[in-house]
């Protein structure tokens, strides 16, 4: 059986080594605890025993040329032997993960035994380039959510991925999900354990590494609703009056969608997104907009908001979230928005922060409009209807004066939606 | 409706029958003057007379043979095996003639005939008189096999073996012969190679038949207890299966347990299993398990019989399994 | 030759006699020949030697008697009445043989012509023969049925089961053992208790008798007696007919368990054909040439069949599926 020997942590600081030079050849046969190649390391060039005996069937990486710890630098194996290379180095590759590596004399680690109980309970059925376990009807359920199993964690036997594993995902949970699941049913007075469902795990696991990459700060203003409720009103009498025409009826949300669309256009720097070496200001504003569904939540994407009108935006909107419910969208429509709006208004919220949506750059949270006593510049006061809303922003894309810029924008265009044509 | 005894809705059928059509004529050991080792015949030797109703010797290939050759040249038999252990002994004439001659004979002849008898292990009987045929024979092409768990499906399914142009082996069981059940009391016919849903349910679906859907029965009624919803599938023909209904089951539970007091291997669940592995691959949320027999002979100590054949729990256990249940 | 017992035949009768034994002669001479040409395959069982019986008996029954047999059985199947290229044709596996290519050597059938098969398990007919026989009882018919078995299946179980019934139960079957004195490759002496299998009957309380089965003309007188009787006391008989297969058990028996001047002296001093032809020279009921002019006859009905058996097409394969069930 044809094996792989892997770039070997030689000394404790060392992350990743070179090959100086390889002391056989291939087709030469090494013994077991035989000097085959020397390594040179972030503190010296040492000659490697070799873990394995066999002969030097294919060398990886050749001499002059650095690799990460654990990665492949040769296969040892029977004389003439046929392998693949690509199956055996995705096994060493699990292996690797599933055991760790210690110092060189205790490398002798046995072969991957997969710790059956331990899959199955913790990591995803997919373990680092091992087969994924998935029942039939599991995988076919996931290819049509497109939910990429491997990030699953299966709780049936040795980890495969069962119905109930995919049954509440959706690839745009799986991809965002900004907020968290209805929490686990509790009966009775005594304590119930309820297994992570793979929705929670990677909630859990997506926002928590999103939270931690992206570093918040939150901006927080309320605005006047007046006008905005005005036009509201008016569109929907509209809406009503247009006998035989589909004339849609616009929602609250609808229209701060297009407020916050325009303003992004505005402001290209907030409708951006970090990326390693660059920002990307984006040509066009979509909007993803967050929508409980049964059982968790999707975020359908209002694509190019910035040139529709409200009533595009209501049409689109009522069709993304009645489909959505559905579970019928499709991959490209829960994909690729530039900015998230949350409104938890109408359950009463007043205001909120929401964790940022990766890779986006802000997310606007928005609240409930309340009747608000208000102290106008001149000291009378008034009782408006008015709208808390907190945008939570990238720091590392949106500084605070820009943050504070665009809602700016955003306050003048919903306390007087004519601005938005100006 | 009236309500009558397993025994009573199958000597009801072939009274029916004979009564309808002269060419029928029931032959098998002890059918006539001692009315049936099961009573299953009882008053036909009265009512028809020694013409139609014959008491045969212990020959059972000889009369299973002579029961052929009358259907090959008109007649309808209905040949009584007084069990299917003894049945076996008539394998050649079912599997080598029976079987066969409509087929080597290019479509010329048909074989219109029935062998009836109860067959499964009953209760403390030994190894030898507790054989499951149905494994074997459904094994057959030229044979339809047919079973029945309740006096109604008894009556309307063996009226219409008896009425069909092929050989028919028809399945009974010792243990029902005196339960009883509603028998409507006008005609009916359950055609052959139908099946029935006899519980609705979401979770699982249990297949069973013959004397283990009561068995299935219960354990869905002890595993909606629990929550569990299980569908309790009775195909009542096996050979052909009425694959459409298992397959809709299939699709809507995604998850099966098929139940047989026979020995699984190579056995009907084993080849239920195979066709729903195929046809219903993307359904399945976890294999499909069988509750057979315990790969042993039938042992005769009752607490080691119970303990071979399929129960209640070790049905509920394999649910448990396929629902991912701890 | 019995020469006084002729005279109850005309001399057409007797000429169609001679005839026919040339046909079947000749047609399995050509047989074998096919089978060596690999124009077919599987086992090819022949009854040269054995004519006489075949022919005789046919002439004695009326074409509503049943007739059913074992697997040498393609000139009894042409003597009841199945022409010899669909004989052929089926030995060859072609859609215009007898039973659409399904059946082959073994099993010839013919529905219309109450010919009941060939039958491939040794005594697995017997016990159909005799439900044909209470068929005929069933309906209160005079027509009897011939079954014919080979030496060896007299020692199956279901001969013993069958013989049984009839005898009991007054079946008009005509069992006609065919003493070839071997069965297979194994002298009978050396593996069943009795030298006369007539006696065999005795045990049932069953008529039965003997008669030389190389002579055509024996037979017919003989098997002529017995059925008169069976139309009148519709009881079943028993017949055992000392024959000579010259051939192997199948095509490819070497025959090292016989002699060859075993076989030469059947063949020179007993031959059926040989016997009757000398019979009619010296009686003068035909020449020489007007043997050879028959024979010549013979042969060209033969060829005529192989030619038509060749250019006979293969079923269509998926015909294959067709004829499992009605």
């Amino acid at each position: 059986m044809a094996e792989i020997i892997e770039m070997p942590k030689l000394s404790d600081t060392m992350e990743e080594g070179a090959v100086a030079s390889w002391l056989k050849e291939e087709g030469e046969f090494i013994e077991e605890g035989e000097a085959f190649v020397e390594i040179e390391t972030d503190k010296a060039t040492m000659e490697y025993n070799s873990p394995a005996e066999g002969t030097l069937l294919k060398i990886l990486v050749p001499a002059g040329q650095a690799s990460q710890l654990n990665a492949p630098i040769c296969v040892v194996g029977e004389k003439g032997e046929d392998f693949d290379l690509d199956s055996l180095v995705k096994a060493s590759s699990s292996a690797a993960s599933a055991s760790g590596h210690g110092s060189p004399k205790e490398d002798e680690a046995p072969a991957p035994s997969e710790p059956a109980a331990e899959v199955a309970s913790s990591a995803p059925a997919g373990s680092p380039g091992g087969r994924i376990k998935a029942s039939p009807l599991a995988k076919k359920v996931a290819k049509e959510k497109s939910i990429d199993l491997a990030s699953v964690a299966g709780s049936g036997p040795q980890g495969r991925i069962i119905l109930r594993d995919v049954e509440g995902l959706s690839a745009s949970s799986q991809a965002s999900a900004p907020v968290a699941a209805p929490a686990p049913a509790v009966a009775g007075s005594s304590d119930v354990d309820v297994p992570h469902s793979m929705m929670r795990k990677t909630i859990a696991k997506r926002l928590l590494a999103g939270k931690n990459d992206a570093p918040h700060f939150y901006l927080t203003r309320s605005v006047d609703m007046t006008k905005l409720m005005a036009w509201r009103k008016r569109l929907n009498e509209e809406a009503a009056n247009a006998r035989g025409q589909d004339v849609p009826k616009v929602s609250v949300n609808d229209l701060i969608i297009q407020a916050c669309a325009k303003a992004l256009k505005r402001h290209p720097k907030v409708n951006a997104s970090w990326h390693q070496d660059f920002i990307r200001q984006h040509g066009s504003v979509d909007i993803s907009v967050a929508v409980a569904v049964n059982d968790g939540l999707i975020t359908p994407v209002v694509h190019a908001a910035h040139i529709l009108g409200v009533r595009d935006i209501a049409i689109k909107t009522k069709d993304l979230i009645g489909r959505a419910k559905d579970g019928q969208l499709k991959p490209e429509e829960y994909a690729g928005g530039t900015f998230s709006v949350s409104n938890l208004g109408m359950m009463g919220i007043e205001q909120f922060t929401a964790i940022i949506n990766p890779p986006q750059a802000a997310i606007l949270a928005v609240g409930a409009t309340v009747k608000t006593p208000w102290v106008a510049e001149d000291g009378s006061i008034t009782v408006q209807p008015r709208m808390t809303f907190t945008m939570s922003c990238d720091h590392r894309v949106i500084d605070g004066a820009l943050g504070a810029e665009f809602l700016q924008t955003l306050a003048a265009y919903i306390e007087d939606p004519l601005m938005m044509l100006a | 409706m009236a309500l009558l005894t397993f025994r009573e809705a199958l000597g009801q059928a072939m009274d029916e029958e004979m009564a309808r059509d002269e060419s029928i004529f029931l032959m098998g050991e002890e059918v006539a003057q001692y009315d049936g080792a099961y009573k299953v015949s009882k008053g036909l030797l009265e009512k028809y007379g020694e013409r139609r109703v014959w008491d045969s010797p212990i020959s059972e290939a000889g009369f299973a043979g002579l029961g052929i050759g009358a259907a090959l040249t008109g007649l309808r038999p209905i040949i009584e095996m007084m069990t299917w252990n003894f049945g076996i002994q008539a394998f050649d004439q079912i599997i080598n003639h029976a079987a066969k001659m409509r087929y080597m004979s290019g479509g010329q002849y048909k074989c219109p005939i029935v062998f009836r008898g109860p067959n499964g292990a009953a209760h403390m009987l030994g190894a030898q008189h507790s054989q499951a045929v149905e494994p074997m024979l459904t094994n057959i092409p030229g044979l339809i096999v047919a079973t029945c768990s309740t006096p109604y499906d008894g009556k309307g399914l063996l009226k219409s073996a008896i009425r069909d142009d092929n050989p028919v082996i028809f399945l009974e069981s010792e243990m029902m012969y005196g339960m009883k059940g509603e028998v409507p009391d006008d005609e009916y016919l359950i055609p052959l190679g139908e099946g029935d849903i006899k519980r609705e349910g979401t979770d699982v679906t249990l297949i069973a038949w013959n004397k283990a859907l009561h068995k299935a029965a219960e354990a869905a009624e002890q595993l909606a207890k629990e929550g569990i919803s299980a569908e309790v599938l009775d195909p009542r023909t096996l050979q052909p299966l009425d694959e459409d209904l298992i397959f809709g089951s299939v699709r809507k539970t995604h998850r099966v347990i098929v139940v047989e007091e026979a020995w699984g291997f190579a056995s009907l669940g084993s080849q239920i299993a195979d066709r729903i592995q195929e046809e219903c691959f993307d359904d399945l949320d976890a294999p499909v398990k069988k509750v057979s027999n315990e790969f042993v002979p039938m042992p005769y100590n009752e607490a080691q019989e119970e303990r071979v054949m399929p129960s209640t729990e070790r049905i509920i256990k394999a649910v448990n399994e396929v629902l991912y249940r701890s | 030759m019995a020469k006084s017992k002729a005279k109850s035949l005309d001399q057409d009768a007797l000429v169609d006699i001679y005839k026919t034994m040339c046909l079947f002669r000749r047609f399995e001479e050509r047989v074998g020949l096919a089978y060596t040409k690999r124009k077919f395959s599987g086992f090819c069982h022949l009854h040269i030697g054995q004519e006489g019986l075949a022919v005789g008996v046919q002439s004695c029954l009326r074409d509503t008697d049943y007739m059913i047999s074992g697997y040498r059985s393609h000139t009894q199947a042409i003597g009841k009445g199945i022409e010899p290229k669909r004989v052929m044709a089926e030995l060859f596996g072609k859609v215009e043989g007898c039973c659409r290519g399904k059946g082959g050597s073994m099993h010839m059938f013919s529905e219309p012509l109450r010919f009941l098969g060939g039958h491939g398990i040794v005594g697995g007919q017997v016990p159909l023969a005799v439900g044909v026989g209470f068929k005929i009882r069933y309906r209160e018919e005079d027509d009897i049925c011939v079954c014919y078995m080979g030496d060896a299946a007299t020692n199956q179980g279901q001969f013993f089961e069958a013989m049984n019934m009839a005898a009991t139960w007054d079946l008009p079957v005509l069992f006609i053992v065919e003493n070839n004195r071997y069965g297979m490759g194994t002298d009978i002496k050396r593996t069943t208790s009795v030298e006369h299998l007539w006696k065999r009957a005795e045990a049932f309380d069953m008529a039965h008798s003997d008669c030389d089965g190389m002579d055509a003309i024996a037979v017919h007188e003989h098997v002529s007696e017995i059925v008169q009787k069976m139309r009148k006391d519709k009881k079943p008989h028993f017949m055992e007919a000392l024959t000579y297969r010259y051939r192997g058990h199948s095509v490819s028996d070497p025959g090292t368990y016989r002699t060859k001047k075993e076989v030469e002296d059947f063949q020179k001093n007993k031959d059926p054909i040989k016997r009757l032809g000398k019979y009619f020279v010296s009686q003068k009921i035909a020449t020489e040439e007007q043997l050879k002019e028959w024979d010549a006859e013979a042969k060209a009905i033969v060829k005529a069949a192989e030619e038509f058996a060749d250019n006979a097409e293969n079923p269509p394969v998926e015909e294959a599926f067709d004829h499992v069930l009605v």
